[in-house]
């Protein structure tokens, strides 16, 4: 079933991404829930069911383990609330099973609430204990997400003959944009020269090539264009929500994974593509919110979207394709690299921040006359790949 | 006749320069030797293990015993040898795997007790020899002692590198050098009483008994293997019988150390290679008495190992990073403990030690890690185990700086192996800032943490030199 034009985004919230040291995890859920409500002008006994997007529950405070965590801090009890975790793309995997409730008819208004809270402990014990700490015993021991990604730059500095140049372009650009963005967890610009000498994160990826360790949360509401239309809400519509997964745990053990790019993206946006009747995506695309963890993945990302023709996203970035004066702006809110990677609410941040831009109110860093936005959500280095394409009802 | 079939010899690559061991104790100045350092990663039975490989071990389509010999076993209760089979890349595993510890003339007595076994049955029986030594951190004591593997593979066989063609056995107590069960480190005592009523004395005398036993004159005997206490003992000990040391023999002591109980195999490795055809290499065991094996070379040794494991290395830089690798800087750092499971390890067996890859029995293709459905075809449940292979080529790789690590860096790749399987491995014992694509890579066993109160092993790769 194809999601296209069956279903509406009528309310959007998102709390500060960073170090919210002075708030939970519930408490950040409470924010980006109240907003998204009071945008869409509704009440919470008019939403009908409800996802909840956290990549790794905290087992220690069991917060994000089920739908429950979700119930429990908005007061939302009696509906269907399903917990999804999906690596870093839970946040757009949890939108798109709502997606199919509202134009299945299962549901009238749908809630998504994706939430991640990473710095009660230092950065080092979050996603780094947690590679040490879990999977199996020894198979695949002492892979980490900068590190995974960083095989991929690796690989394509030896193919494509580049230095690091174009990827630390790519920090540059997210940087400055992020500097626009209230609710980036950076806010402040970086210069070539400090992502060229930061401290090695993992070769070849300094530590301004990586995606911070952030707490935040995201919410989206939906509802059928219908019901949108008749409460006469500035609704932006869904022209395409796909998903495609590829081998997980372990795609560094694939013979075929030329670590130059992702499979389980290319499969996406050719979904989404055919779902949205889109056919050169660099032209009928506006601008786009992409997976930015690492800067590498960026660079690919352009490739697998079909930005550009394969072998060139490190020119993409280098000529200014993707720059907010480019003709087709990546990540004008920062992307992952200045916003933050609050992992759950990561892809809910992304529509937020399309609709925003498509709403024409993305102040300081609003973009002129867009009408269509993508967004892409990876996880897992690689696994799982979602990709939305947006637009104005109007 | 039976003798040994092949041999492998494994040195730990790290060394550490005994003037830097000098510094850190306020003596600077002294010593131009060195020794071998096992890594982190390292232990007696990852070491034996690398043996056996070094002998080619992973070419046997079968073995009827495995003999492990080590002072220091990674387990008190629980078998090396029963682990260090599992590592085999071929079924069935040997059955008869046995532990030889607790006397620095361990590996002598497995080879004399391997070759009563063979001649009784004709089997063939490979034996490693490895120890990781500590000493008293802040002491001289790790001056002259090293960390280091030897294997041989002893057979009936037709063609034998060298014959066993005699032995004898002398059993004596004296407290020589020792540790309590609960000791962590090397007790010696007063080295002039231990050379002169110990090492000396049972050599000697072992010496003049195994000439009397074989009815053979000194002059028969063309090479002499002793796992000395020192370059000067040993030298003192060949000059009355008019023999001198092969040079890389004397590397063995300036630049890796006493290694243990694999110390003797290495000092007569190193003679073998160093003799011609026919000569007779007599190797005296010294440990709780000695042993006395005499061999015959009987065929060229195509690759000779003792020189390049004594060229292959990499400096430590200091003192300070040896107590790291050795785990002996204390700590209050927040230890990341790795899940892991007793099950898991029992299931996967031959996942993981024995690193077998899959192949499907419909289309040919070969997996690694462990599948049910096939990754190309999809058939299900129709495969076999292959070998994964020993070398590989990076296809890209990284150098992590936040997962944890005594040497603050965790490298790791992808490699295209021998096989066709593309495998992930941390790298170890590499020059880490060299790594490229495109380099050829070896495997080597390793342990990778001790989470669940035991050791769990696996294997890594190494850039080859």
């Amino acid at each position: 079933m194809s999601l296209k034009n069956k279903v509406a985004i009528i309310g959007v919230g998102c709390t500060k991404f960073g170090e919210n040291f002075d708030l939970d995890y519930k408490d950040m859920l409470v924010e980006s829930y109240t907003e998204a409500l009071e945008d869409a002008g509704i009440g919470p006994k008019e939403i009908d069911a409800a996802w909840l997007a956290t990549a790794f529950p905290d087992m220690a405070h069991y917060e994000g383990n089920s739908g429950s965590s979700l119930a429990d801090p908005l007061n939302l009890f009696g509906i269907p609330t399903t917990h999804v975790t999906n690596y870093c793309a839970t946040g757009m995997d949890a939108i798109r099973n709502a997606a199919m409730a509202v134009a299945s008819g299962n549901a009238r208004f749908a809630y998504i609430g994706g939430v991640e809270k990473m710095r009660d402990v230092p950065p080092r014990d979050s996603l780094i204990a947690q590679v040490v700490k879990t999977g199996h015993p020894v198979v695949g021991k002492g892979a980490t997400a900068p590190g995974m990604f960083a095989m991929l730059e690796t690989r394509y500095m030896a193919v494509r003959g580049v230095d690091r140049t174009p990827f630390a372009e790519i920090s540059v650009k997210n940087h400055y944009n992020g500097s626009l963005n209230p609710k980036a967890h950076f806010g402040r610009p970086v210069t070539i020269d400090a992502v060229l000498n930061a401290p090695m994160i993992a070769y070849p990826l300094g530590l301004y090539e990586c995606t911070p360790v952030s707490d935040g949360s995201a919410s989206v509401i939906i509802t059928t264009p219908e019901i949108a239309k008749s409460l006469k809400k500035d609704s932006i519509l869904i022209k395409a929500l796909t998903l495609s997964i590829d081998s997980g745990w372990n795609p560094q053990f694939d013979k075929s994974n030329q670590f130059l790019g992702f499979k389980s993206t290319q499969n996406a946006a050719g979904m989404a593509y055919k779902e949205a009747g889109i056919k050169n995506p660099h032209d009928e695309i506006d601008f786009a919110e992409v997976h930015d963890c690492f800067t590498i993945t960026e660079v690919v990302n352009y490739e697998d979207l079909q930005f550009c023709p394969r072998g060139e996203g490190w020119k993409f970035i280098h000529e200014g394709h993707s720059t907010r004066e480019g003709e087709l702006p990546v990540n004008v809110s920062g992307g992952l690299q200045s916003s933050g990677h609050p992992i759950g609410a990561t892809g809910v941040r992304m529509v937020y921040e399309l609709v925003t831009q498509l709403r024409g109110k993305a102040g300081k860093r609003q973009l002129e006359n867009v009408r269509v936005g993508l967004a892409h959500n990876l996880g897992g280095p690689g696994s799982v790949a979602s990709v939305a394409i947006l637009s104005r009802a109007d | 006749m039976i003798g040994i079939e092949k041999y492998g010899v494994y040195l730990p690559v790290k060394r550490l320069k005994h003037s830097d061991i000098y510094a850190a104790i306020g003596l600077p100045g002294r010593g131009g030797g060195e020794r071998t350092v096992a890594s982190f990663d390292e232990d007696a039975l990852t070491m034996g293990v690398n043996g056996l490989y070094r002998a080619k071990i992973q070419e046997e389509s079968h073995l009827n015993g495995l003999f492990f010999a080590s002072t220091t076993n990674p387990y008190l209760e629980k078998s090396s040898a029963a682990l260090m089979a599992e590592t085999l890349p071929f079924e069935p595993k040997p059955d008869f795997t046995v532990d030889f510890s607790n006397s620095l003339r361990a590996c002598s007595n497995s080879v004399l007790l391997a070759g009563h076994t063979i001649a009784r049955t004709g089997r063939k029986i490979a034996i490693a020899a490895a120890d990781i030594r500590e000493t008293n951190p802040f002491t001289a004591d790790a001056v002259g002692i090293g960390d280091g593997a030897a294997a041989i593979v002893l057979a009936e066989c037709d063609q034998p590198v060298a014959e066993l063609k005699f032995e004898t056995t002398f059993s004596f107590e004296i407290l020589d050098t020792w540790r309590k069960s609960a000791d962590q480190f090397l007790r010696m005592t007063e080295p002039h009483f231990r050379f002169k009523y110990g090492f000396s004395d049972v050599v000697t005398k072992t010496f003049t008994n195994f000439l009397k036993s074989a009815g053979m004159t000194p002059d028969a005997v063309h090479h002499i293997a002793i796992n000395a206490p020192n370059a000067k003992m040993l030298l003192g000990m060949l000059k009355r019988v008019n023999l001198s040391p092969a040079p890389n023999t004397l590397r063995l002591y300036n630049e890796i150390g006493n290694t243990g109980v694999s110390f003797g195999l290495l000092n007569f490795l190193a003679e073998l290679e160093a003799a011609k055809i026919g000569e007779n290499i007599l190797w005296l065991d010294y440990g709780d008495g000695a042993n006395s094996l005499l061999f015959q070379k009987k065929a060229e040794i195509d690759v000779p190992q003792i020189e390049k494991a004594l060229n292959e290395k990499i400096y430590l830089n200091s003192y300070d990073q040896y107590l790291r690798l050795r785990n002996r800087v204390k700590t209050e750092e927040a230890v990341f403990e790795p899940f892991t499971s007793a099950v898991m390890n029992f299931r996967e067996k031959a996942q993981n030690y024995a690193l077998m890859a899959q192949q499907c029995k419909t289309c040919g293709d070969v997996i690694y890690p462990h599948e049910r459905i096939c990754k190309k075809c999809n058939t299900k449940d129709n495969f076999g185990l292959v070998p994964i292979g020993t070398e590989g080529k990076i296809f890209t790789f990284t150098r992590e700086y936040l997962f944890p690590s005594p040497e603050g860096v965790t490298a790791a790749a992808s490699a295209d192996m021998t096989s066709g399987v593309r495998l992930f491995l941390q790298i170890t014992d590499s020059d880490y800032d060299r790594i490229a694509v495109g380099q050829t890579v070896e495997r080597t066993f390793r342990k990778m943490h001790d989470a669940g109160g035991f050791h769990n092993y696996y294997w890594k790769f190494r850039v080859m030199g």
